[in-house]
């Protein structure tokens, strides 16, 4: 193994997802995926199909939101990679960082089309 | 660079005791993070599409079945953020001004922040989805 490593860029990266992960995630679920089935009516109706697209009208909403699922999905799958490493998985060490921040660049850059899409 | 676990342990070390399991527990908390964020990203996808599609996904997502899986996903969800600040005042560097700042200071504030943000999304999704 050469001396530089990518690790310090994915560790910043994975910090800050740590956080929004810990901040944002419940409440995420709550509101996109509980309160709505429970029959909360202002919360089933902000997912309406007009709900949804009046809560991402705002560009900046997009953005942050984008960002959010970004860094979240970078901290997930890095721990992720750190788990499958642990548990022995029969993958070479290499391809294991290779589909695990593969899966990360790919949740973010997905997200992104989506949202601009909207 | 990864220094993975002594090997002579096998893959099945985190059965062998509770702050194993816990372990192990806390760091499977992000297969479930990774799954929400992934099914918010799709419910992100059919918001741009038409409204037939879109209701499709959502009542998916609001299937019984599904709100049983965000339900535990969120109990994984919590138990990520209840230990990660549990475990904040060990990696800060716990001194100001040559005081020492109390654990549960710390402990405190975050719980404070995670209170204001998710009343914050909660107003606004309620706001919008009211007006």
């Amino acid at each position: 193994m050469s001396g530089r490593s990518h690790e310090p860029l994915f560790w910043s990266l994975f910090v800050v997802g740590s956080v929004l992960a810990a901040v944002i995630v419940p409440a995420l679920i709550l509101v996109t995926s509980v309160f709505g089935p429970f029959g909360w009516r202002w919360f089933a109706d902000a997912f309406t199909h007009d709900g949804i697209r009046d809560l991402l009208q705002h560009s900046i909403v997009r953005l942050a939101i984008g960002a959010v699922i970004a860094l979240i999905a970078v901290h997930a799958c890095h721990r992720l990679r750190h788990l499958a490493i642990d548990l022995h998985a029969p993958l070479p060490a290499g391809l294991i960082g290779v589909l695990a921040y593969g899966s990360a660049a790919a949740v973010a850059v997905l997200t992104a089309i989506f949202l601009a899409l909207v | 660079m990864n220094r993975p676990l002594d090997r002579r342990l096998g893959w099945t070390w985190w059965t062998r005791n509770g702050s194993y399991f816990r372990i192990f527990l806390r760091e499977a908390t992000s297969a479930f993070i990774l799954a929400e964020v992934v099914l918010f990203m799709l419910l992100l996808h059919k918001a741009g599409q038409d409204a037939e599609t879109y209701l499709a996904y959502r009542d998916f997502l609001w299937h019984p079945l599904m709100v049983v899986f965000h339900l535990v996903a969120l109990a994984f969800a919590l138990w990520h953020t209840i230990s990660f600040f549990l475990i904040a005042p060990n990696a800060l560097p716990g001194q100001v001004a040559g005081r020492r700042i109390p654990a549960a200071f710390i402990i405190g504030q975050q719980f404070a922040g995670l209170a204001a943000v998710t009343l914050l999304l909660f107003l606004w999704v309620a706001w919008v989805g009211a007006t």
